[in-house]
């Protein structure tokens, strides 16, 4: 697969400390990513699906005065799958959305990236290129609204 | 009024109207994602007061309420009943949120800065207003020589947190609200009403309601005086801790608006007199209601705080029973089902009485 994104010299060591990483990076990727990513696995383990995709809620919650005890604000929707591949490994996915075919694609890659033998590999060449698009992203997006910057001049003599 | 005249700003101003220019490209996609994307801040209303976020099923709502956002809101409601709720949250750190607008109007030189976003608070409410802007070359240009430093991110330092620390504002509890009785979603709200039952029910209210509500005690029933000391919209990561993982991880953001208010001290003396707090935090991205939520609450911390309960905001127990519009609309459009019955014994009992009084025959109708 082509790779655009420069991959980082910094060697990374398997580390079951490092699923909450790969687990937001693959609860944010499109369709797409996945697709593109996926095409570069040469040979994808069997799989079956344990529990899902299935489709349901999480109720989020904020913190009273921003600081306080916590209350709840609302409900968001999520969509939840769990995969056991023919190595053994269980892969959870828990996506914002109703979004059953990311989901399986998450929970696939879960499972995929707990197989230390290909981690390495998998972490540079597909984790880190999702790292760094949505870091390119949230940084776009802070530009555009760094323009709106304001300095405001208060007028000191405005009733004379 | 107590503002006081501002002028400066001109380019960012300029900026934050482009943004709402941007937003409003037409977009090739299907009429669902039109909607999501055109009319966002329609479907964010829809979102908070249907209390589930998703973008998708609120706009599908919208396009089949035909634009009714109550009835919207309704739907949405109805279906997210069917959705079995997994978990909590762990609560939002909106201090670690990716901030597209941050205001203060209590200090000028709030930490972060003032950043304005997509905004139409500075424009002129004219019609077609942004299709007329400059190209957007030339805004580009303008800004380049706005003399503001450019900053990699917007490093929210809380303005609360500062008069926190310098004893000027009461100290938020941090004691954990009781549980088993927090969410009205899985136990009904009963009187009085804990804090967090009583921000959570606002999170969903009607906009409008608030809004007038919140109005009322700006015009003398309720008095606040109020300053915000911060107006921020943004993305929040949304952490989680499934169980069968054991361990917390964020699975992506969701837009929130916040509203940090400060509002008239109280103290027996000068020394334990402090601002008071109130706390406003909506779904999207919707100025009106958090500002409107954040006098709300401080509205209806009255007793808490000692203060009289005259004003129809104080009173909690009329402000959370009616504040609900799938409730409100629920119960007042039932009038148009069929009464028959009812209004059959209601206009028998009228006529009975006026049999039983001397000198009245008159002749009625069985049709009606």
């Amino acid at each position: 697969m082509k790779m655009d994104m420069p991959n980082s010299p910094t060697p990374l060591t398997h580390s079951v400390a490092q699923r909450p990483d790969w687990m937001r990076e693959l609860a944010v990727a499109s369709l797409e990513d996945f697709q593109m990513i996926s095409a570069m696995v040469k040979s994808w383990p069997n799989y079956q699906i344990l529990a899902g995709p299935e489709l349901g809620s999480i109720m989020i919650h904020g913190r009273i005065a921003g600081n306080g005890s916590p209350f709840p604000v609302g409900e968001c929707s999520i969509t939840r799958c769990m995969v056991e591949d023919a190595q053994g490994h269980t892969g959870y996915s828990w996506i914002l959305g109703q979004e059953t075919e990311r989901a399986l694609w998450a929970a696939r890659w879960d499972a995929l990236l707990q197989d230390s033998a290909h981690f390495q590999d998998l972490w540079n060449q597909a984790i880190q290129p999702l790292q760094q698009k949505r870091i390119r992203n949230e940084q776009a997006v802070a530009d555009k609204m760094q323009s709106t910057q304001v300095q405001f001049f208060s007028m000191e003599n405005m009733r004379a | 009024m107590s503002y006081v005249a501002a002028k400066g700003g001109a380019q960012a101003i300029h900026a934050a109207h482009q943004l709402v220019a941007e937003r409003n490209a037409p977009d090739p996609d299907d009429l669902q994602a039109q909607i999501a994307r055109h009319l966002h801040l329609g479907i964010d209303r829809i979102m908070a007061e249907a209390s589930l976020y998703d973008r998708d099923i609120a706009a599908k709502a919208l396009l089949q309420a035909q634009g009714d956002s109550i009835e919207a809101v309704f739907i949405v409601r109805a279906y997210r009943a069917t959705l079995s709720r997994f978990l909590d949250s762990v609560p939002l750190n909106l201090g670690q949120a990716h901030l597209q607008r941050h205001i203060s109007a209590a200090f000028k030189d709030v930490p972060g800065g003032q950043q304005l976003g997509a905004t139409y608070d500075y424009s002129h409410r004219l019609l077609g207003y942004f299709q007329n802007l400059p190209a957007r070359d030339e805004a580009e240009a303008s800004c380049a020589t706005s003399g503001i430093p450019p900053k990699a991110t917007l490093n929210k330092t809380s303005v609360m947190d500062l008069l926190e620390t310098e004893g000027l504002i009461e100290k938020s509890s941090t004691e954990p609200a009781d549980a088993e009785n927090r969410d009205i979603t899985q136990i009904p709200p009963g009187f009085p009403a804990s804090r967090a039952q009583r921000l959570q029910t606002l999170a969903r209210a009607d906009e409008g309601f608030v809004l007038g509500m919140a109005y009322s005690t700006q015009r003398g029933y309720g008095q606040n005086h109020p300053f915000i000391a911060e107006l921020s919209h943004g993305s929040v990561n949304v952490e989680i801790c499934p169980p069968e993982l054991g361990f917390s991880l964020c699975i992506g953001t969701i837009e929130m608006t916040e509203c940090q208010m400060i509002n008239q001290f109280q103290g027996d003396s000068p020394d334990t007199a402090t601002f008071t707090r109130g706390y406003g935090l909506v779904f999207g991205h919707n100025e009106r209601k958090a500002i409107a939520m954040a006098l709300l609450d401080r509205a209806l911390r009255a007793q808490e705080l000692g203060e009289k309960v005259e004003a129809p905001a104080q009173d909690e127990e009329f402000v959370l029973s009616h504040c609900d519009n799938v409730e409100a609309t629920g119960f007042v459009e039932h009038l148009k089902l069929p009464h028959h019955v009812d209004f059959q014994s209601e206009i028998s009992t009228l006529r009975a009485l006026r049999a039983q009084s001397p000198g009245t025959t008159v002749k009625h109708d069985d049709a009606l």
